[in-house]
C-alpha cells in the first residue's frame, strides 16, 4: 500500500484548499452560534462543518441554516 | 422591475446562495490541479505515471467536465427553490395581487442568478487556470480560457432557465432539481449517442473543452439552439404562471 508523506512542498500545494476549508468553517461557525440552526442541533452541525471537507459547510448552508424571517 | 431586481439581489446575498456556489466551484477549481499533480501520480505509480503526462490543458478540461457533472448537481440543489419555494409558500400571491407582472418577477430571477452563473464560473475558471499554471506551467492562452468560460456560462444560464421552469411546474424544490438534472444529463447522453451535440446546448460544453477561441458554424448553431431553448423555457414558464390557479385548496 502506498503512503502519502506530507512534505513542505505538498503543504504549499494544499494551502489554498486548507484556507478555503478553514474560512468556510469559521464563517459557518459564526452563523451556527449567532443565528441558530434547523434540522439538527448546533454541535452536530458544527462537527459536520469541521469534519467534512467543503461539503459539510455547503450542506449546512443549504439545509441547516435557520430560515430568514 | 427595479424593485424585483433589488429583492432578488438581497435574497441571493442574505440566503448565502452566492457563497455556496462560489465555495463549491472554487473547491473544484483548486482540487482538480491537486488531484492531477499530486494524487494521480501517487495512485498510478512510477511506470504508469510516465505514460500519463498531464498538462495545463488536461487540467482545465478536467475542471470544465467536473463543473458539468458535480457543479451541476450543486447548482441544481442550491437554486432549486428559486420559483418552487415562491409558489409553495404563496409568496408571489401579494405581488400578483398588487399588479406585479410575472415577466418582471421571473425575468429578475433569470437576470440576477443568470449574471451570477456567468461571473462565478468564469472567476473560478480563472482561478483554476492560474493554479494549474503554477503547478504545470503556462500552456493555454488566457483568451482561450475566457472564451471557454463564457461558453460554459451560457450553458449554465440554460440550466437555470430549466430550474425556473421545472420549479413552476412541480411547485416543489427537490423534484425541480432532479428534473433539471434529468433534462441536462438526458440531453447530454442522447446527443452523445446520436452524435448531434452540435445541435444541442451540450455542443457549447464540447466547444468549451476544446479551449480554442474561434467561432465556427457548429458553435453558432449550438449558441442559437441554446438561446432558443432559454426563450422557449421562459415562454412555457410564463404560460404556466398565467393559467395557474392561485386560490386552490387541498382536499380535506
Amino acid at each position: 500500500m502506498r503512503t502519502f508523506v506530507l512534505t513542505k512542498d505538498l503543504l504549499v500545494i494544499l494551502s489554498p484548499l486548507i484556507v478555503l476549508q478553514v474560512s468556510l468553517v469559521v464563517y459557518c461557525g459564526i452563523i451556527i452560534f449567532r443565528e441558530g440552526v434547523q434540522n439538527l442541533n448546533r454541535k452536530t452541525w458544527f462537527l459536520i462543518c469541521l469534519l467534512i471537507n467543503v461539503i459539510g459547510p455547503v450542506v449546512f448552508l443549504l439545509v441547516g441554516r435557520k430560515e430568514l424571517e | 422591475m427595479k424593485s424585483e431586481l433589488q429583492k432578488e439581489i438581497r435574497y441571493a446575498l442574505r440566503s448565502g446562495r452566492i457563497l455556496i456556489l462560489f465555495a463549491s466551484l472554487l473547491f473544484l477549481a483548486l482540487l482538480t490541479p491537486i488531484m492531477l499533480k499530486v494524487v494521480l501520480p501517487q495512485v498510478l505509480g512510477g511506470e504508469v505515471n510516465d505514460l500519463v503526462m498531464m498538462t495545463q490543458r488536461d487540467c482545465i478540461r478536467s475542471y470544465l467536465g467536473d463543473v458539468f457533472e458535480i457543479g451541476g448537481i450543486v447548482i441544481a440543489f442550491t437554486l432549486c427553490g428559486l420559483t418552487a419555494c415562491e409558489l409553495q409558500g404563496d409568496t408571489w400571491l401579494l405581488p400578483v395581487c398588487a399588479g406585479k407582472r410575472f415577466g418582471h418577477m421571473v425575468g429578475a430571477k433569470l437576470l440576477v442568478f443568470g449574471t451570477l452563473q456567468v461571473i462565478l464560473p468564469v472567476a473560478t475558471l480563472l482561478v483554476d487556470y492560474l493554479y494549474s499554471s503554477y503547478l504545470f506551467g503556462f500552456e493555454v492562452g488566457i483568451s482561450a480560457v475566457l472564451f471557454s468560460g463564457i461558453l460554459q456560462s451560457i450553458y449554465l444560464v440554460f440550466f437555470l432557465s430549466c430550474l425556473i421552469m421545472w420549479g413552476v411546474f412541480t411547485r416543489k424544490p427537490i423534484p425541480a432539481g432532479f428534473l433539471t438534472l434529468a433534462t441536462a444529463y438526458g440531453i447530454q447522453a442522447i446527443s452523445s449517442l446520436l452524435r448531434m451535440q452540435g445541435w444541442t446546448p451540450s455542443g457549447l460544453l464540447t466547444q468549451a473543452m476544446e479551449l480554442n477561441p474561434t467561432v465556427d458554424s457548429s458553435l453558432l448553431i449550438s449558441l442559437t439552439v441554446t438561446v432558443l431553448l432559454i426563450v422557449t423555457t421562459m415562454r412555457i414558464t410564463m404560460a404556466k404562471l398565467k393559467y395557474m390557479e392561485w386560490n386552490e385548496r387541498s382536499a380535506q
